[in-house]
């Protein structure tokens, strides 16, 4: 199935610029009622001023809570294609009674193979644990200490032992990054848009900065590549992603 | 995060929508009941009814906030 990852983001995207546009235009709203002749002529300039005031801190107060909401919401959904693309991370490998002594014993063969140590004679020890992810975090640590685990121009030098653990472990690198950008993708802090100015006092709409802009073209790059991979692992994937990421070949 | 707070944020935005609709109705509102009759309504009176019903918005949302925060502490 699908995640549609990039769709959703895109969604919420779109929902936090209409929240913006909405905030913009309940202010512009109160100038247009508050500096109208009308007003003008009923109201004292400091009512007029304290009103406008009250008004837009009250818009930018219901914007944020909006913001912070489809943040939220951005998080959740990042989260929940996470467990959906990489389910063997959030599952506690089941160990046998024995596990204790079965990894005790593969790691004595590694020990005895030493530095002489290849993929296959690897992949025949380690086999039994390819489905438990912390268990093969730890051996590929202990078989990096010995031996190389990629080759000059960067290839797995184990691509069947590693090559399950290698493949979530850029997915979990890919998602760490779009779970960086998203932590306050919809918060950052706001500049001044339009300005106006009553009674020696200014009044400002707000409006979206560069960074927000360029985290969420990036994030919704990564949620593409996200994307494309998932497509791969269930059949439905394109050649650019090999391309890009040679280490999801095993 | 469980999987259910989507809905329930879904839910917490749908009803600040319903919410701004509602204050956006009462600007525009010119006149209001009395008895059978319609009379206008004052820019004060109005003022008063945004600010009560700004009010009961708050304490809405606050409260499924304040929901939405449990399930959080609670996963």
């Amino acid at each position: 199935m699908a995640i549609e990852l990039k769709k959703k983001i895109e969604e919420l995207i779109q929902a936090h610029r209409t929240n913006n546009d909405n905030m913009n235009s309940s202010m512009r709203e109160s100038v247009e009622q508050l500096f109208s002749p009308d007003a003008l002529n009923a109201y004292k300039k400091e009512f007029v001023s304290e009103q406008i005031q009250k008004e837009f801190a009250d818009a930018r107060k219901q914007a944020e809570q909006v913001d912070a909401l489809l943040n939220r919401k951005l998080k959740a959904i990042i989260e929940a294609a996470k467990k959906a693309m990489i389910p063997e991370y959030f599952k506690q490998a089941e160990r046998s009674h024995d596990h204790a002594s079965k990894v005790a014993n593969a790691l004595q063969f590694l020990m005895i193979e030493d530095d002489d140590l290849t993929d296959e004679s690897a992949y025949l020890i380690l086999k039994d644990f390819l489905d438990d992810y912390d268990q093969m975090l730890l051996f590929k640590k202990a078989i990096g200490k010995k031996n190389a685990l990629v080759d000059a121009s960067g290839n797995t030098t184990f691509p069947r032992t590693f090559g399950q653990l290698n493949q979530m472990e850029a997915v979990m690198n890919l998602f760490n990054e779009v779970e960086t950008m998203a932590n306050n993708l919809f918060m950052h802090p706001r500049y001044e848009g339009e300005t106006y100015i009553f009674n020696n006092q200014m009044f400002v709409t707000l409006t979206d900065g560069y960074q927000e802009m360029y985290d969420e073209k990036y994030i919704l790059d990564f949620a593409e590549t996200l994307e494309r991979i998932s497509n791969k692992v269930n059949g439905e994937g394109d050649e650019n992603t090999l391309e890009k990421y040679p280490q999801l070949e095993n | 995060m469980p999987d259910g707070i989507i809905p329930q944020i879904d839910a917490i935005l749908l009803r600040i929508k319903a919410n701004q609709a509602e204050l956006a109705k009462i600007r525009s509102t010119k006149v209001k009941q009395r008895g059978l009759k319609q009379v206008s309504m004052s820019d004060s009176e109005r003022m008063m009814l945004l600010v009560k019903t700004k009010q009961k918005h708050d304490q809405e949302i606050n409260k499924m906030i304040d929901n939405l925060n449990k399930i959080r502490k609670d996963d």
